[in-house]
């Protein structure tokens, strides 16, 4: 038996634990669900070793002498110290680092989520199409307004944004229950012509 | 029972793997037809390897690539992969070991390492280790390049002193970035070939086989383009390089009677001709012109009553007599062997020079607002261009053209104007577009319907003019049936043919003497921005190995400058000592060159231009400013900081020169820029409206936290979602089984992550209060301990400390779909009463939900993916959308401090739709300042 068909046989066989699901919860389906994280976990552990700690840690400081790069190390390492209930405190100070980030990326949110965004928003209202989308963009906006309860004529008016987003919503659902779909073809082609050999 | 059941099943599987192991034989699939020779029209730097791919049931994945001096040791040099499905369709692959292949990097092994699965005996080694002692027996037998960082050469090499007592600037093997090697021309070198099949097993290499190279005649593949401009009796050339064009040393142009055209092209198309060997038809061939191989592919060859004006003035050669229609040209391309091929016989084209393009204006700038890494080209005034007219309706009355806009910097577009005509040059319409949205409809009368050919002229009105440009801009469009659209003609531009023509930018930095090609674009284009990097690492020869140190050595010095009177790079030597013996052993040369003058008269000639060049450089270097400047530094280290920066600026300032050309020697050259150096600047003005926009913003949140603290009752209008966070929990206390609460799929740097932490907060404050177990899995180790700390305070705060089990809070996988299997078996087992999904989400959010709603379980979302809200929607009982979902934790802790940054964000909305309600009241009115004010990209 061929290396080949013997893949093929061993993704099939998983293939149908996880679609036993469809009946209900079942020992095939946990060993394949249990296999996955193993693996996912197993496979992650070994690629942040070969690809993050030894070319941006060891090389850097045991090769190249880039001694500068010990202390986000140090600092990295803190994180170790969730272990321990006493010091597990010193792991805040990586996580508050982290956090920087966030502070970080606030003006250029502010430049290409809402001031982008708004400009592109000012057109001249030039035909149909436009004044749709003008109205769109205000009644969905305002419907993101919490001081003002959705009563009344303003209330009538978020009801336009609400149906904006839904009619949004729905085309995006549409569009990925075909890519959904399109997956499932992928696993029953397997299934039936690389398994099976049925389709030529 | 079920866990018997899944011990019985894994055991299954790893009795079948075990079987597939023990029936799979030994490997088999040696290659047996590794060819290895010399790489032709190459100065013999070249091997071409070439070898049959084993069948596709091999289900081979990659080729390794050996390489080795002797036969008994081969190290890995290279590696083509293959897809083991598809396999190799073609009947030989190829493998060429030119160009400077890797040797060495940061990955390679310390020290000789046997390849994978070998036995004792087998030659084959992985890659060149870094062994000093290795690196030094390779050395003679390759010309290795040493890439650098520029910091560890000029700061961290150490000085070795040379046999010859000259010094070198020593690098250990890890201080390079890497190590690149061609072979030498005259040297043997072995090679073998292995496939790696999917199960990653080594198959047996092929036969060792070995190849000298050698030095090649040039490729005949190079094309010339010839026009002969018949007012200013001038020859314009333009010629396209063979693909192996480096070791070409010049070119040469021969002119031929047309006679001699067939006898020409069948010397090119023959093989095997001897290329040290003139052709016989050379003899009545004139030659027009020489010219050193640059990268500038073109050259101008004038002509002056009759004869090519020779060097100095002097006349030249004679050309013949009679109509230039009458004459082939050739193009002959001679390598630095003096091996020489003929490109095939071009007719010129006669023309005169009112039909060459106009010259070609720009302005060089550095880009604004960047980081100093741009000089922005600038050519003319904008274009506009048709990219797409079709009818919208079946009466054929409108008409959608869509348009392009190329400008520069140097123009700020208002508005722009199209007049449109029909066939017969009547004008049709007027269209205005002040707003530029690359769109316009052009409407018809129902006597114009179905019009078949439009005219368009179109002009610009510039920012802080009151007129329009003239229409200089025109672009026909005929309809055709066939495809439903009007198909676009070229577009002119003061009557020029735009589409003709292109811009081949040259550009050269103030330590190079000839230009380099930047880039060709269309005419089209109205700017082209260059990129200028900081350029951190440098090439350079490696001359030797001293085992001493353990170190690779480079030549020590840094070019700084080019005299601008002779041309010559002035260079320093690294290590300041060795600058001055340097010098000063320049010096001696001279005095000894002129003590030989007068000793030796009948080389006079020669010593004196050799005296000269070395008093010129001396005295270039001794009176830079840089030099003298230096001369006055005690210190080292500023001593040599002050030329690398004058390298640094020299190397990153640009002069640019624009030829506009056909591409058929049809040329007109611009004249040379100004130098241009980008600098960095500190403020980006895009980014202003982002400032005020910020500034606006935080006085907002200080002035409605100031609102919170005097007055506690802020309104929040209700949330749905948001008020049944507290009967769910309630529910599964009720219920006596956990809470799920899945935190999303984003890092810990993001928003959303945020977001939902507070969130958690305080949905675990409230499972604390009604002492519920509650269960957070992750995807991200650096999120679970903030999901830790959340979950525990919240415990805390509850007064319940010693319900808090940190093992609820636990890492599952951070692959999206193993983390999905993860999360669904634990609602499936752990019998969720209520699940959360607040957090960014991706494909997996339909897993969840529908695992969550097959169980029973109550489901709150909330998240800003749009692509999952539709899912969430239909799937969950409560969704927060977008704003919602950030608005979460003010709700639920009604703290004054959230409230206060809710209130921010709804008064800030306010101004956004203010802003957009009056822009495009404004804008609708052709008053663009307040749009334009804002950023648009």
């Amino acid at each position: 038996m061929s290396f080949e068909t013997i893949s093929n046989l061993v993704a099939a066989f998983f293939t149908l634990c996880i679609f036993s699901f469809l009946y209900k919860d079942n020992p095939f389906y946990q060993m394949a669900e249990q296999l996955l994280v193993g693996i996912s976990v197993g496979y992650g552990v070994v690629y942040s070793y070969e690809r993050i700690f030894i070319p941006w840690l060891y090389q850097p400081i045991f090769l190249k002498h880039q001694y500068i790069l010990i202390i986000p190390a140090l600092i990295g390492s803190l994180y170790l110290f969730r272990f321990s209930r006493n010091l597990s405190w010193l792991s805040r100070y990586p996580i508050a680092f982290s956090m920087m980030s966030v502070g970080a990326g606030v003006p250029l949110a502010m430049h290409a989520s809402i001031l982008v965004q708004m400009r592109q928003a000012m057109v001249p209202l030039e035909s149909l199409n436009l004044v749709i989308i003008f109205i769109g963009t205000i009644a969905v906006l305002l419907y993101f307004y919490f001081s003002k309860a959705h009563t009344g004529l303003y209330g009538k008016f978020t009801t336009i944004g609400k149906w904006y987003m839904m009619i949004g919503f729905g085309a995006s659902f549409g569009l990925t229950v075909m890519a959904r779909i399109s997956l499932l073809i992928g696993r029953i082609q397997f299934l039936v012509g690389d398994v099976l050999g049925l389709i030529k | 029972m079920r866990n018997s059941l899944l011990s019985v099943a894994a055991a299954a599987i790893i009795l079948t793997l075990n079987l597939f192991a023990l029936n799979t034989s030994a490997p088999t699939g040696k290659i047996q037809s590794l060819a290895v020779e010399d790489a032709p029209h190459d100065d013999g730097s070249g091997i071409m390897l070439s070898w049959k791919p084993l069948p596709r049931s091999q289900r081979i994945i990659q080729y390794r690539i050996y390489r080795g001096i002797s036969p008994d040791t081969l190290f890995f040099f290279g590696q083509v992969e293959v897809d083991p499905v598809a396999g190799v369709a073609a009947d030989k692959m190829f493998y060429y070991d030119k160009d400077y292949q890797n040797l060495l990097t940061i990955d390679s092994p310390a020290r000789l390492k046997k390849e994978k699965q070998q036995s004792p005996d087998s030659p084959l080694y992985r890659a060149v280790p870094r062994d000093p002692a290795i690196l030094k027996r390779l050395l003679p037998h390759f010309t290795v390049l040493g890439i650098v960082d520029q910091a560890n050469l000029y700061k961290h090499s150490v000085r070795v002193i040379n046999p010859d007592s000259t010094v070198a600037a020593g690098l250990r093997p890890t201080e390079f970035e890497q190590l690149a090697a061609n072979p030498v021309a005259g040297n043997r070198y072995y090679y073998t070939v292995l496939a790696v099949n999917e199960k990653g097993e080594f198959l047996p290499p092929a036969h060792i086989a070995s190849a000298v190279p050698e030095d090649n005649p040039p490729e005949n593949s190079a094309r010339l383009e010839a026009v002969y401009l018949t007012d200013t009796k001038e020859f314009r050339l333009q010629w396209t390089p063979p693909i192996t064009s480096a070791d070409i040393y010049t070119w040469q142009f021969y002119l031929l009677p047309k006679s001699l055209a067939p006898q020409a092209e069948a010397w090119t198309e023959k093989d095997g001709q001897d290329p040290s060997l003139p052709p016989s038809w050379l003899k009545q061939a004139t030659k027009l012109a020489e010219k050193p191989n640059d990268y500038c592919h073109y050259l101008t060859v004038p002509t002056q009553d009759g004869k090519i004006p020779g060097p100095g003035g002097q006349p030249g050669t004679t050309l013949p007599s009679g109509d230039m229609a009458n004459s082939v040209l050739v193009l002959a391309t001679q390598d630095y062997s003096g091996f020489t091929a003929y490109s095939k016989p071009v007719s010129p084209r006669l023309m005169s020079s009112s039909q060459l393009p106009d010259e070609p204006l720009f302005t060089v700038a550095d880009k604004p607002d960047d980081k100093g890494d741009t000089n922005t080209l600038s050519f003319g005034q904008p274009i506009i261009f048709i990219t797409k007219a079709a009818f919208v309706n079946q009466a054929r009355t409108k008409v959608r053209i869509n348009y392009e806009v190329s400008d520069n910097i140097n123009y700020k577009i208002e508005a722009i104007s199209f007049r449109v005509y029909n066939a017969s040059g009547e004008l049709i319409k007027t269209i205005g577009e002040r707003y530029p949205d690359k769109s316009i409809l052009l409407r018809l009368s129902k006597t114009q319907a179905g019009l078949s050919e439009i005219r368009l002229r179109m002009a610009f009105r510039y920012r802080g003019e009151d007129k329009y440009t003239d229409y200089f801009l025109a672009q026909d469009l005929t309809y055709d049936a066939r495809t439903f659209r009007f198909q676009n003609l070229d577009v002119y531009y003061q009557g020029r043919n735009l589409s003709k023509y292109y811009y081949q930018v040259f550009r050269k930095n103030l330590l190079e003497s000839g230009y380099y090609p930047a880039k060709k674009i269309s005419t089209i284009s109205r700017s082209y921005d260059d990129i200028v990097n900081f350029e951190t690492t440098l090439d350079r020869l490696v001359t030797g190995v001293d085992e001493k140190t353990g170190t690779l050595l480079l030549e020590p010095n840094l070019t700084f400058a080019l005299d601008e009177q002779s041309g010559l790079p002035l260079s320093v030597n690294i290590f300041r000592a060795e600058e001055q013996k340097q010098l000063d052993k320049m010096r001696a040369e001279v005095a000894s060159l002129k003590r030989r003058l007068k000793t030796q008269p009948d080389q006079a000639d020669s010593l004196s231009a050799l005296i000269t060049q070395q008093e010129t450089y001396l005295n270039a270097l001794l009176n830079h400013p840089v030099y003298k400047t230096a001369s006055k530094v005690n210190n080292p280290r500023k001593w040599f900081n002050l030329f690398h920066r004058e390298q640094l600026k020299n190397s990153r300032t640009y002069i640019y020169q624009i030829l506009k050309t056909d591409n058929a020697a049809a040329y007109v050259l611009s004249g040379e820029s100004k130098p241009s150096l980008p600098v960095s600047n500190w403020f980006n003005r895009g980014f202003l409206a982002a400032l005020i926009a910020s500034v606006v913003f935080a006085f907002i949140v200080l002035f409605t936290s100031y609102q919170a603290r005097r007055s506690r009752d802020l309104y929040l209008r209700p949330i749905a979602g948001l008020q049944e966070i507290d009967n769910a929990v309630g529910r599964a206390t009720e219920m006596g089984r956990p809470i799920l609460y899945v935190p999303g799929w984003s890092t810990i740097g993001e928003i959303t992550t945020i977001a939902s932490m507070m969130i958690l907060n305080k949905v675990a404050k409230k499972a604390a209060e009604y002492d519920t177990r509650i269960m957070v899995p992750n995807n991200d180790y650096y999120v679970m301990p903030l999901a830790q700390e959340m979950v525990r305070e919240a415990f805390f705060e509850a007064g319940r400390p010693d319900s808090y089990n940190q093992v609820d809070i636990f890492y599952i996988s951070s692959d999206q779909f193993p983390w999905a299997a993860g999360v669904n078996g634990t609602m499936i087992r752990e019998k969720t009463a209520t699940n959360f999904y607040m957090g960014f989400f991706n494909a997996e959010a339909l897993l969840m939900t529908e695992t969550g709603n097959a169980t029973g379980s109550i489901q709150i979302a909330g998240t800003d993916s749009v692509t999952q809200v539709p899912f969430f929607i239909t799937t969950c009982d409560y969704t927060l959308i977008g704003e919602e979902f950030y608005a979460a934790s003010a709700y639920m802790s009604k703290d004054p401090e959230l409230v206060a940054m809710l209130k921010a964000q709804d008064y800030f909305k306010f101004l956004i739709v203010f802003f957009i309600l009056l822009g495009a009241i404004l804008s609708s009115l052709h008053f663009n300042w307040l749009t334009n004010a804002f950023p648009l990209e």
